[in-house]
């Protein structure tokens, strides 16, 4: 060691609290107080240290909760609104978003000074009228009320107020137009006990309240909302049914491939690229073409809960199926075949190697849990394309068969009065594109959380 | 010198890698080209060579971790090769006794696995007697033995340095208690303050349990430090073999003596002093590699001779071999 | 040795915001270079060694900051320069050569295109015929033989060593004041590093510009520079000529470097000793000197505060160790 204490000295004003110093300082450290600085941080795992990357990104997280609220809108939504995808209710054609139609303004008016209503265009389907010579019945506070109707009368209200000297009384279809409450003519009734199993006895629901079309009806009146709510369930399940077929086509498929190398894996991806090489439209096209048919009839034979699950979303969401596991797998098949040759590669696996372990082990330890991650990724990436893709053919009129809906075909019948009723498309347009954009963003989130390197 | 036992031998070992190029045409990357050495039981043999050289597939193909493409290789006095008679003896018994250490800590450790589960692994091909806390015992056992301890079992590799990553790279080659260990580059990832640490634990080790080491690396002190002989490779070809302090003081091919004298010392005085043989031009490419002496296209002594014929491999002095023409 | 001063940093920080917190990874350094001088810095990976060469480049990416101190080139303080002042200064005062040739040069242009651009990109009025001229100059100058034909030629085609070569020729080719070497011969053979260091010792006495040599090879520094900078998690520990670094160490970690490296000349085998423990975790360094933790001399005010930066020998050997405000102390005591 060179000193050279001359220029020590003319140093000394430059060390801050130099005469403060004592020999304890310059006391060697013992090796705890050594230790202590060097503090190793918590262990964490891979799936943990990728929770926390992926809810320390804002875009992701927002993206998440964007989907989870189409998600409960979708498969929570149908308990709480009175209608029903499929059901037609007369009168009610063609509303706005929030309109109402001619008895429900009634009712909305009313509400408030009665205790119920019934309205006739409130029941969907056929029976859209009160039939004639038929005793109806209602129970109330413990009491039964019943009238008996003479003549059919359709797209009437019925409006109950038990306090009123004149408890029951009728706004016929003619007085509807007027939209007014004096129009309501006292109805005859009695409170005595009725027999429900008498003949042309029924009994009627009394409602509180009008509950509003807030996406607005379709041209055969039905809801928007609740048939735009039901498209979304059918799309999302699309979507994760579809991805999930491809998962499990493609991952076997390439992991083979990438696992036999070689002339297996040669012929294997030749034929990859041959599905690859084909026009998937015109595939499905055909399918649908072909398969129509046969399903239909499988269909109407085979009665178990699975078939008539089927039969309801119709023989094209079926062959969307078919399509995904036909074509669409091979994607994946690519991405898990990279992988798992990529995989074989690394000195991990060569050090398995070298010390004796058995190739079975060396994929279920080494290969598998390592590809989980890109699996993963790609699956969750696979999901918005394959409702895009389910839209899209819906959109042509090859998805789900009417009454069910999904929101391509929600979009492709806006699409026919487009110029009058611009928010029918509206509705399930701003649904699907947000729904599309918000699981790939929360794709993309996953990837850079399970993926760091590829975001560099 | 004393008789000493041979550990293992290898005799004109090739390994030839096939590269489609086209739909039909297969060419080979000469990547180990007739190799012959014996290594002695107890001693640490240096290999030393470029990028590209082959010094690692040598390795590996002597584990047979990739397959030879002909010549024989001989383990404490069992053929687990040869090429000729296509003897193919099933390698499990002899993973237990060769093992590898390799270069690049974290991409030999499965990032999904805990360092218990990777330094465990070999235990429960080898070992399957070992159950629960035996096992466990055994494990921390290792990781203490690398100067690791048994808090660190439940640790994910990515949570260590280089230099702790490594070291439980040695604790899973140690886990079956080989004799013979092939460090591939162990060293040349890591920081050079942690270098030493690591080099000095392979020195106990072999003392301490009597291994028997390869000792791949590019960087010739290092292998000087370590090894009791060194052999020399130069694009596939084993250039020149002797007992390290004679091959560092004495080299006999032009090859060693550029290498050596194109290292940096640390040391400003004694470096800039020094008569450099600086090499002219590249490594040919070992797809085609050059006919002759594979060396003549940078040797400052070629001759035509060099170009046509191969030198031999020869004997110049006791242990001390070399193949080139000028000798 | 008067010489004008090219290069002054002074306090010098820059920290990377990461998600996992703040990294500093150059925690107030300073040092002047020369006109004509070839700097060494040398130090493990992390050490923030890079980090201090792109930043007087300008080059630093996100996330990383200059968040303190100043550097001034010629008296001029770059760092406040705007982005077009700093592509000026880029390439044409100061240029940079990288550890990788390869991702650096664009593969879909020749050799010759790129070191035209290089230096049409500065000389707007230079014509197409002088820049090849001066194109085919640089790369005779960095030993390419046949340049003429070379210039036609594509990265891919040139083999490792010689890709370093044409770097080098496209950093020199404006002739700037200043070259950054950042560990350009650390993916080459120890054959071809050996070229590429005696062609940039030649290249520097004939050009006389100053080099900083970025480097973890000990060895490497001792061959062509002129001062070193050793450094450590941020820090510069030690600072000296090249023969103070070598042959007189003042600084522990320094020293021990030295002590732990195997040489190719050592005459029988003698045991390495190592530098125990391992390297800081620059998102938790330890309080007090970084290094104090791994040092065999660490005392209770090294865990405190961090040393600071003395003169410990003659032309501008200094040391940021507490163990030298320890022996000025004894020094007063004594008298």
């Amino acid at each position: 060691m060179k000193k050279n204490f001359n220029l020590f000295q003319l140093n000394v004003d430059r060390i801050p609290g130099f005469d403060a110093l004592g020999p304890d300082d310059f006391a060697p450290a013992t090796a705890e107080e050594r230790e202590a600085m060097v503090e190793s941080r918590a262990s964490v795992s891979y799936w943990r240290d990728a929770a926390r990357r992926f809810k320390a990104n804002k875009v992701s997280m927002a993206a998440l909760a964007l989907f989870l609220l189409i998600f409960l809108f979708s498969y929570l939504g149908p308990l709480f609104i009175p209608y029903n995808y499929s059901d037609q209710y007369r009168g009610s054609g063609k509303l706005g978003p929030g309109e109402y139609s001619k008895s429900e303004q009634i009712i909305k008016k009313a509400e408030g000074t009665c205790d119920g209503f019934f309205a006739t265009s409130l029941i969907p389907g056929s029976l859209t009228n009160l039939g004639r010579n038929t005793t109806y019945y209602f129970k109330y506070g413990g009491t039964t009320y019943s009238f008996y109707n003479e003549s059919a009368v359709s797209n009437a209200v019925l409006l109950f107020n038990a306090s009123s000297l004149t408890p029951l009384s009728l706004i016929t279809e003619a007085d509807l137009d007027a939209g007014s409450l004096d129009k309501a003519a006292p109805l005859e009734y009695s409170t005595g006990a009725v027999d429900p199993s008498a003949p042309n006895t029924q009994e009627l629901k009394l409602i509180k309240r009008v509950f509003p079309h807030v996406f607005g009806t379709d041209s055969s009146g039905r809801d928007l909302m609740a048939r735009t709510m039901y498209g979304g369930r059918v799309s999302i399940a699309v979507g994760i049914i579809a991805a999930l077929i491809v998962l499990i086509i493609g991952s076997v498929y390439g992991s083979v491939s990438g696992l036999a190398g070689g002339r297996v894996d040669f012929v294997m991806m030749r034929i990859v690229d041959i599905i690859y090489s084909v026009p998937d439209v015109l595939i499905v096209l055909l399918l649908q073409v072909v398969l129509k048919a046969p399903l239909q009839a499988w269909l109407d034979a085979s009665a178990t809960d699975f078939a008539r699950l089927m039969s309801n979303l119709g023989v094209g969401i079926i062959s969307i199926f078919i399509t995904f596991a036909a074509l669409y797998w091979v994607g994946m098949s690519r991405i898990v075949r990279g992988q798992v040759l990529q995989l074989k590669e690394q000195e991990f696996v060569t050090a398995a190697n070298a010390l004796g372990v058995p190739g079975r082990r060396i994929v279920k330890r080494h290969l598998l849990p390592n590809c989980v991650g890109q699996l993963i990724i790609a699956t969750c990436l696979q999901i918005p394309s394959a409702i895009f893709l389910e839209s899209f053919l819906s959109f042509l009129g090859l998805g789900v068969s009417i009454p069910m809906t999904s929101l391509g075909s929600l979009c492709s019948d806006a699409l026919d009065t487009i110029t009058l009723y611009p928010y029918r498309l509206l509705f399930p347009g701003i649904i699907l594109t947000l729904l599309v954009l918000s699981l790939n963003l929360v794709g993309d989130g996953i990837r850079d959380a399970l993926d760091p390197r590829l975001k560099k | 010198m004393a008789e000493r036992k041979v550990l293992l031998e290898v005799q004109h070992l090739r390994k030839y890698f096939p590269i489609k190029n086209g739909m039909f045409r297969t060419e080979y990357v000469q990547a180990v080209e007739d190799v012959t050495f014996s290594l002695y039981a107890g001693e640490t043999l240096g290999i030393v060579g470029e990028s590209g050289c082959g010094k690692s597939t040598l390795g590996r193909s002597i584990l047979r971790l990739h397959e030879p493409t002909s010549g024989k290789v001989i383990y404490d006095g069992t053929v687990i090769y040869d090429g000729e008679k296509k003897t193919q003896i099933p390698m499990l018994p002899y993973r237990k006794k060769m093992q590898i250490i390799f270069q690049d800590p974290s991409a030999s450790l499965d990032p999904r696995m805990t360092v218990g589960e990777i330094v465990g692994e070999a235990l429960s091909v080898h070992r399957p007697d070992l159950k629960g806390k035996a096992y466990r015992a055994r494990i921390n056992e290792l990781l203490e033995t690398v100067g690791l301890n048994s808090e660190h079992s439940n640790r994910f590799p990515h949570e260590f340095s280089g230099g702790q990553q490594q070291r439980v790279g040695i604790a899973r080659a140690l886990a079956v208690e080989p004799e013979f260990i092939v460090c591939d580059e162990p060293i040349s990832a890591l920081d050079v303050s942690i270098q030493s640490q690591v080099v000095n634990m392979l020195e106990d080790l072999q003392k301490e349990r009597s291994l028997t080491y390869l000792f791949i690396a590019h960087d010739i002190s290092v292998v000087r430090h370590i090894s009791n002989r060194i052999g020399v490779m130069y694009l596939g070809q084993m250039v020149e073999l002797a007992e390290s302090y004679e091959l560092c003081s004495a080299p006999l091919h032009p090859y060693t003596q550029s290498l050596l004298s194109a290292v940096p010392l640390p040391d400003p005085d004694k470096t800039r002093a020094r008569k450099r043989t600086i090499l002219e031009g590249d490594v040919p490419s070992p797809l085609h590699p050059p006919a002759g002496c594979r060396f003549h296209t940078r040797c400052p002594y070629a001759t035509e001779e060099c170009a046509k014929s191969a030198p031999e491999w020869k004997e110049h002095s006791p242990g001390h071999f070399a193949s080139c023409h000028k000798l | 040795m008067e010489s004008n001063k090219l290069l002054e940093i002074k306090d010098l920080k820059v920290s990377f915001y990461t998600p996992a917190g703040e990294v500093k990874a150059v925690d107030g350094i300073s040092y002047d270079l020369n006109e004509h001088e070839v700097m060494g810095i040398v130090g493990e990976s992390g050490s923030g060694k890079s980090v201090e060469a792109y930043s007087i480049i300008g080059l630093l990416q996100d996330p990383g900051k200059v968040i303190g101190g100043s550097i001034r080139f010629d008296g001029e303080d770059i760092l406040s320069y705007t982005p077009d002042q700093m592509r000026q200064f880029r390439g044409n005062k100061v240029s940079m050569i990288f550890q990788n040739p390869m991702t650096c040069l664009n593969p879909v242009y020749t050799i010759g295109d790129q070191l035209m651009e290089a230096l049409t990109c500065h000389n707007k009025n230079v014509s197409k015929k002088e820049a090849w001229d001066r194109a085919v100059e640089m790369l005779e100058l960095v030993g390419i033989n046949n340049a003429e034909n070379r210039m036609k030629q594509y990265p891919h085609e040139f083999s490792g060593g010689m890709r370093q070569r044409a770097m080098i020729a496209m950093a020199l080719i404006c002739s700037p004041k200043l070259l950054i070497a950042d560990e350009p011969t650390t993916a080459l053979d120890v054959t071809i590093q050996a070229q590429i260091l005696e062609l940039m010792k030649d290249i520097q006495k004939k050009t006389g510009m100053a080099i900083v040599f970025i480097t973890h090879n000990l060895g490497v520094v001792a061959e062509v520079c002129d001062r070193v900078s050793v450094m450590y998690a941020g820090h510069i520990v030690e600072q000296g000529s090249v023969g103070d670094i070598f042959y007189r160490p003042a600084h522990p970690y320094t020293k021990g470097l030295l002590r732990s490296m195997p040489r190719v000349d050592e005459l029988e085998h003698e045991r390495l000793i190592p530098i125990e423990g391992t390297p800081v975790d620059l998102l938790d360094p330890p309080a007090g000197c970084a290094f104090g933790p791994r040092c065999e001399h660490c005392m209770k005010v090294c865990l405190k505060k961090a040393p600071p930066t003395l003169e410990v020998g003659d032309d501008g050997h200094t040391s940021a160790c507490w163990l030298y405000v320890k022996e000025m102390k004894e020094v007063r005591q004594d008298g």
